[in-house]
């Protein structure tokens, strides 16, 4: 299990390190900050004094260095367009990004597990056909419309929930449902699919045979053996909810890091994109690592490899 | 359209207006007045008689009529007296972008500047009508080529009780020149302010300036004692000013809230409480209008003007002190140098039809210009006609350059920007040129990569743009895309920089004007660019707000009134 970790550990390492130097690099040929951020009246004496107060004045692998060696201390620097810590700037979104991506995989979860038994229960039923239906229109729907849609009917037409914003669970529900909706689609056929498998096997047989409730049969047995392939397809997931979570936040005004990202991509505020995407790396590699630990608990026999 | 995710608003310095400049400079009387700067569009609601900017229009106008002084006696009564409301109720106004600075002796973002306004005073301001008024100045003058000997008003105080005097000055004028941050480039001509006795000081200049005044409308005033105490963070935290709102609370990324001040020295605010929200998409923020959650919303897109101009809502429009250009750059890496030729220049503006782009692509929400700026800016000279849309004098041009087999040529146009349809104006105006002869290879392109390449100069020989200047003064459009010394000039010549460097710094107005006027001509014979249009500052409002919208694109909160609050 330590050497488990370890390995892991430095697996993890790597990746950040090659996520930092890639971003770091193509930032580089993709714009200039200070002809972004100077004033437009600024003479080109002011450029040159602008560039020099964000360090972009020094040849670039000597900014990589000094880049990594920051990173290395945990420092990543200041925004250029805030002037302010990128790790303050960063951890001061990530809770609202969290809230709302926790809340889209609860949210999906919380239907696809019951729709999904369900229409591998009544295999072939009307109610298997719509559920097939809704998850693949919900796997094809995309973000930013979905998101128009809900606001456009939900709080404008109904008028029962804000159109956007932060600050309380009303706020909440029409993000959360705009970005689980995809992962709701796909959770529900995989949970059809692997409970059509697994009620297929022998052991179900005998545990019909053994006289056990059907409910037991169906929850304690089948679907605990359907929950690996769910754990590795919420564990992958998260990065993409990350990353839908850049739309879904701009639509609905939410102050989550996903915003963050996209103003700072405009403006090319370089050490502010690379601290949100080592941030990004460092939660996918983290929450991959708890998937794998994840999988140890559910599923004793991977547990001695 | 989201255009307020992106760069900085070009924001300039401030200039006198013909009218402000005789005004408060008193270098005569009974002058004529200026062209009326508030030309509201569309049909929409001007504010009533009580409106806070026909009071400071009276209270200044007393001082006018003061001839000969030589001073500036605009001792502007605090605005209002007569009409003191007592605030009420509330309003929620949405910006695409989240706020940078707080501080507001930091760079200036437009993005910022409608909070500002409501939290800090500065030394002089404008009305809604453009002129300027003396705030926390009770009057001042030009009292030499390098000073302004102003007056302060006595027993100001912040929010916070510290009270305004003449030291706070001093410290603020310091405060803008500290090194380790990046500052306004707009006070950099500031030198220091010498006090003279409890409320009176003098601030030199490093270089004789035309533009105090004007400069001196965004230097805000922040409350010195309370800065060096809590430090430049404690005061993100927790801003003081002058001014009629007082801070409440900043989520980032989602809003500010400020509540009236009910202490305000002058006439109070209308509203009592303001939240500044922030909704990045354009739709959601349209929604959100609707379902009365947000009450305006700035620049909506020009195909939901008729629909948001009817039911709860209205459009509110007035000329801006910003226009879209194209810009010539001869020399482009990208072109063959075929615009090195003052009349393939000249073609190009006869050859676009931008009246007809005008009237079917922005509603006719826009006025055609004969020059580089708006007809609101000072110094324009009206009697310059608009080229006319005219394609055969521009091949007769082309022809004559020996070009009339015509030639390639690459047209970018940013991909989303401040100004709407870039991408549409951008085929309109491939189509009338291919109707001359010349092929257009049309490059919609992310503005952040056409602004690297502008600081590359490796951008094409003719591009859309848009410069505006909340000085309305030719000095911010002319330093910034005519002078050579700028990095954003890529068509100048030596005697035009002698020109604009002269009326930089000349205090004489006429001498000024004559000197604009004559660069107004000779860049229409030499253009450097291809004329537009003035846009229109653009706000959708809930049918019960009154505000007059403003020439220089700010939302002033303490104007806007709520007929149903």
């Amino acid at each position: 299990m330590g050497r488990f970790l370890i390995r892991r550990l430095l697996g993890a390492l790597i990746v950040v390190i090659g996520v930092s130097t890639i971003v770091f690099v193509v930032l580089r040929f993709t714009g200039d900050p200070v002809a972004l951020l100077a004033p437009p009246e600024s003479s080109k004496e002011d450029l040159e004094a602008y560039r020099r107060l964000l360090g972009l004045d020094k040849p670039v692998p000597v900014q990589y260095v000094e880049f990594m060696r920051g990173l290395a201390t945990g420092d990543l620097g200041e925004s250029f367009r805030y002037s302010e810590p990128v790790t303050r700037l960063v951890l001061e979104r990530l809770p609202a990004t969290i809230q709302l991506a926790l809340a889209a995989i609860i949210f999906a979860l919380a239907f696809a597990i019951p729709l999904g038994v369900l229409a591998a229960v009544k295999r072939d039923s009307i109610f298997d056909t719509v559920a097939s239906i809704f998850a693949f229109v919900g796997m094809a729907m995309p973000v930013f419309w979905l998101g128009q849609m809900l606001i456009i009917l939900v709080a404008v037409r109904l008028n029962v929930l804000p159109t956007s914003g932060y600050g309380s669970w009303q706020h909440l529900i029409l993000p959360m449902v705009t970005l689980g909706t995809y992962p709701l689609a796909q959770f529900t056929r995989l949970v059809r699919s692997e409970m059509l498998e697994i009620l297929r096997q022998d052991f179900i047989r005998t545990a019909h045979a053994k006289g056990l409730r059907s409910m037991t049969i169906l929850f304690r047995h089948a679907l605990s053996n359907a929950g690996i392939s769910l754990v590795t397809l919420v564990g992958l997931n998260v990065g993409v909810l990350l990353g839908g979570a850049i739309i879904t936040e701009t639509i609905f005004a939410w102050p989550g890091l996903g915003r963050l990202v996209v103003q700072a991509i405009e403006f090319r505020d370089f050490p502010l994109i690379q601290g949100a995407v080592i941030f990004i790396a460092l939660i996918t590699v983290g929450i991959n690592l708890i998937v794998d630990l994840l999988y140890g608990i559910l599923d004793p026999r991977t547990r001695l490899s | 359209m989201g255009d307020d995710l992106r760069a900085p608003v070009p924001y300039q310095s401030e200039t006198l207006t013909r009218r402000s400049l005789f005004r408060y400079i008193g270098l005569a009387a009974g002058v004529s007045a200026a062209a009326p700067l508030l030309a509201a569009c569309g049909g929409e609601d001007t504010p009533d008689n009580g409106s806070p900017a026909s009071t400071a229009e009276t209270g200044t106008g007393g001082a006018a009529t003061t001839p000969g002084t030589g001073s500036a006696e605009a001792t502007a009564s605090p605005q209002g007296n007569d009409d003191d409301p007592t605030p009420e109720g509330n309003i929620v106004l949405a910006q695409a972008a989240e706020f940078i600075e707080i501080n507001p002796h930091r760079e200036l973002w437009s993005t910022d500047s409608n909070f500002h306004f409501a939290i800090f005073d500065s030394l002089v301001q404008r009305a809604d009508d453009m002129t300027i008024v003396p705030v926390l100045a009770e009057s001042f003058e030009n009292s030499g080529p390098n000073e302004w000997t102003f007056k302060l008003r006595e027993g100001i105080r912040f929010h916070n009780g510290e009270p305004l005097t003449v030291e706070t000055i001093q410290w603020n004028v310091q405060d803008i020149h500290t090194e380790d941050a990046k500052r306004d480039v707009n006070f950099k001509n500031f030198d220091r302010v010498e006090k003279i006795d409890d409320t009176t000081f003098k601030l030199y200049t490093k270089e004789p300036d035309p533009l105090v005044p004007q400069r001196l409308i965004r230097f805000f005033i922040l409350p010195s004692q309370y800065f060096q105490e809590v430090g430049e963070d404690g005061f993100i935290e927790k801003p003081v000013g002058t001014g009629p709102y007082k801070f409440v609370e900043r989520v980032k990324d989602s809003h500010i809230k400020v509540t009236a001040n009910e202490d305000y020295w002058r006439r109070k605010p209308y509203i009592k409480d303001v939240t500044f929200r922030v909704i990045p998409d354009t739709s959601t923020t349209l929604q959100a209008l609707k379902a009365g959650e947000v009450d305006m919303m700035i620049s909506p897109p020009p195909d939901q003007f008729d629909a948001l101009n009817q039911g709860d809502t209205k459009v509110l429009s007035v000329i801006s002190n910003r226009m879209a250009y194209c810009q010539f750059f001869p020399d482009s890496p990208q072109g063959n140098g075929e615009l090195r030729d003052p009349r393939v220049r000249q073609a190009l503006n006869y050859a676009i039809n931008v009246d007809g782009i005008i009237e079917f692509l922005l509603g006719g929400h826009a006025t055609r210009i004969s020059t580089i700026f708006p007809p609101v800016i000072f110094a324009h000279d009206d009697e310059l006609e608009p080229y006319p849309y005219d394609p055969e004098r521009a091949q007769f041009l082309l022809k004559e350059a020996g070009f009339e087999n015509g030639f390639n040529l690459v047209l970018a146009v940013p991909s989303t920007f401040i100004l709407p349809k870039t991408v549409e104006i951008g085929q309109a105006m491939q189509e009338d040129l291919q109707r001359v002869g010349i092929t257009v290879d049309l490059q919609p392109t992310e503005q952040a990569t056409l602004v690297k390449q502008r600081s590359d100069r490796t951008i094409a020989p003719m591009y859309l743009w848009s410069w505006g200047s909340d000085s309305l003064d030719p000095e911010q459009f002319y330093r910034g895309i005519l002078h050579t010394a700028s990095p954003y000039t890529f068509y100048g010549k030596p005697e035009w920089d002698t020109l604009i460097d002269q009326a930089a710094k000349s205090l004489d107005s006429e001498e000024r004007e004559r000197i604009y006027k004559q660069l107004q001509r000779e860049t229409y014979e030499d253009p450097p660019w291809l004329f537009m249009y003035a846009i229109e500052n653009m706000y959708a409002v809930r049918s019960d707000i009154e505000m007059t919208p403003r020439t220089d694109e700010r939302v002033i909160v303490w104007n806007i009134k709520r007929t149903s609050s």
